[in-house]
């Protein structure tokens, strides 16, 4: 029996190898739980036939990620309990399967199609993937470590490609991989249980990844169900995907490997048709994290939204910033030039400031105005201020306490101030804060410009 | 300078904001008052200048000391007192490097990678705007005012 079964498997190798452009892209499609739109009718159809024969080789054909288990697990020697429980969940499989097959009938074969939609029926999928997670909860531990050794001996030759898909070992690789992945990201997150639904909604948004970050999902969703008996088979998975990043320079073993120590920082995923290694998955973190600063820039400098393409917009920004120092320097000038007149009202000011910092509006200043212009309300005012605790504006009080005084005086002459005011609230307060400046009383030592 | 160092933690109640502007107009008009106070009439090109860099002293004051900018223009003010001009206006070579031309108009922009550049320019090009709109208020209050 278990000869027969592997010789059966090793049939299904040969027919995983012609399938395996199939499976691949079941594979790819299968974190999305989406349809399969890689199917080779021929192959699904020999495979269906075989399915009453071999249960095994059924569902290992009909679900590559079974066939990569599959496929491992003839190397490894837990073989026949896997054997066993695939068998007793065959029966349930074998509909999923060929549900599975009919779905892989209608696709093209050994392209990654961006385009993969749902899966038949995700329960079916939870369904399956419960099963196996079952039959690997115990054994999955056992098997994992096989898998590595495995996985040591399978050559690698395939690492560069990525979606030609034709080697079952890769796609093995890439399911162990996935496994690894999976625990590995659950370890990180902490959670041994990601909800199906959770786990279908991530893969779902991005149908169109890589293969073994697909397979990573699915593990992760398999994993999720996954009971305690697979704590040891994680801890096991980490160690082993820690030794392989490091010792196998594979381009998907690096990508995990790398997955999960940027797991550790960001949590970044690669994108379809794009180069994997640490390297660029780096550069691809400066580049956003730059177009993002752009875009910041473009809301700033006016008139840069028109202006397409990043030297423009540099062009543009670097002129901006220019204009500004020029009128900076410009102002200075006229400021110099123009003394102007300072009678001020600080607590006036900083009420208004407070009020309309409180109130987030340039209503409230203009409407509290006409209040604060009376000195009994500023006493008030300028407790409350004090009592604000407006860390900025510690000086402050001090300040309004001896403006007091002085105000007091002024306060007839202040009255009129107001009600020249232009109708800009800034102004206004930047009036009163002008003749707060020239106020005699004020403690200026604390800010002092070299000279 | 304890109460401006303690100024220069950021009370700003939104950050996302910048500098507050009263702080800024706060700082910049005490700074005015004091020029205004201190430098004869009779130069007002020095005047000018002091102005200008009361400007971009209270502007880096404001932003507080977590930005990169407003520590090379604190540092520049308190190193390089005899220097002339706070900020070196040199034209940029459009057709050079862009980045460097960048660097060379924000300050503190010569140590950094691309992407804080990036980051700095924009909170500067955020306080220097505030910073005119203040001076502009100024003149234009003081010259509607002070007729």
């Amino acid at each position: 029996m278990d000869m027969h079964g592997c010789n059966s498997l090793k049939n299904e190798d040969n027919l995983d190898y012609t399938y395996s452009g199939n499976s691949s892209d079941w594979q790819q499609c299968n974190p999305s739980i989406g349809c399969l739109d890689s199917g080779n009718p021929s192959a699904t159809v020999s495979q269906g036939n075989q399915i009453g024969s071999t249960p095994c080789s059924s569902i290992s054909m009909a679900d590559p990620f079974g066939a990569g288990l599959w496929n491992l697990s003839t190397e490894s020697t837990s073989l026949d309990l896997c054997k066993d429980k695939l068998q007793g969940s065959s029966n349930q499989i074998t509909g999923n399967s060929m549900s599975i097959g009919g779905t892989l009938l209608q696709t093209g074969s050994g392209v990654l199609r961006p385009s993969l939609s749902h899966f038949p029926s995700d329960s079916a999928f939870i369904e399956r993937a419960a099963r196996f997670s079952c039959f690997g909860g115990s054994d999955l531990g056992g098997m994992m470590n096989p898998y590595s050794a495995a996985q040591s001996q399978i050559p690698h030759s395939d690492a560069s490609r990525e979606s030609s898909g034709a080697q079952i070992q890769k796609n093995e690789i890439n399911m162990m991989e996935a496994v690894r992945g999976a625990s590995l990201s659950t370890t990180d997150h902490g959670s041994k249980e990601k909800d199906n639904s959770h786990a279908a909604a991530t893969i779902r948004k991005r149908p169109s990844e890589g293969m073994a970050l697909d397979q990573a999902k699915v593990a992760s969703q398999i994993s999720g169900e996954m009971d305690d008996d697979n704590v040891e088979l994680e801890q096991k998975a980490e160690q082993n995907s820690s030794s392989a990043a490091t010792s196998r320079p594979r381009g998907k073993q690096v990508k995990d490997g790398n997955e999960s120590s940027k797991e550790d920082f960001i949590h970044i995923r690669a994108r379809r048709g794009q180069a994997t290694n640490s390297h660029s998955l780096a550069e691809r973190v400066r580049r956003e994290k730059i177009n993002e600063r752009m875009k910041l820039l473009q809301d700033l400098v006016p008139g840069c939204s028109k202006v397409t393409g990043k030297a423009m917009m540099l062009d543009e920004i670097i002129n901006y910033v220019q204009s500004l120092q020029q009128q900076v320097e410009f102002l200075s000038m006229k400021l110099a030039a123009i003394n102007p007149r300072l009678d001020i009202d600080i607590e006036a000011v900083l009420s208004k400031y407070v009020l309309l910092q409180t109130c987030n509006g340039p209503s409230a200043a203009m409407g509290s105005s006409s209040g604060i212009v009376r000195p009994p309300p500023l006493h008030a005012s300028q407790q409350g201020l004090a009592q604000a605790g407006l860390s900025g504006m510690i000086n402050l009080p001090d300040l309004l306490r001896r403006s007091i005084n002085a105000q007091m005086t002024a306060a007839q002459g202040y009255k009129e101030e107001p009600k020249m005011q232009v109708p800009n609230a800034w102004d206004e307060e930047l009036h009163n804060v002008l003749q707060m400046a020239y106020n005699g009383t004020v403690n200026l030592n604390t800010h002092r410009v070299q000279q | 300078m304890d109460s401006k160092g303690s100024a220069c933690s950021n009370p700003n109640p939104n950050p996302t904001f910048g500098p507050s502007k009263l702080m800024l107009a706060f700082r910049f008009l005490r700074a005015l008052s004091i020029v205004h106070r201190t430098t004869p009439a009779s130069s007002p090109t020095c005047r000018g200048r002091r102005i200008e860099r009361a400007a971009y002293a209270s502007m880096a004051y404001s932003a507080g000391t977590s930005r990169a900018w407003s520590r090379a223009v604190l540092r520049r003010l308190h190193h390089r007192a005899r220097r002339r001009a706070v900020a070196p206006r040199r034209l940029s070579t459009t057709a050079g490097n862009r980045a460097e031309a960048l660097r060379r108009l924000v300050p503190g922009g010569a140590g950094m990678d691309y992407c804080t550049l990036l980051e700095e320019t924009a909170d500067y090009t955020k306080c220097l705007s505030m910073q005119v709109e203040l001076m502009q208020g100024i003149v234009d209050s003081a010259s509607s005012n002070g007729r």
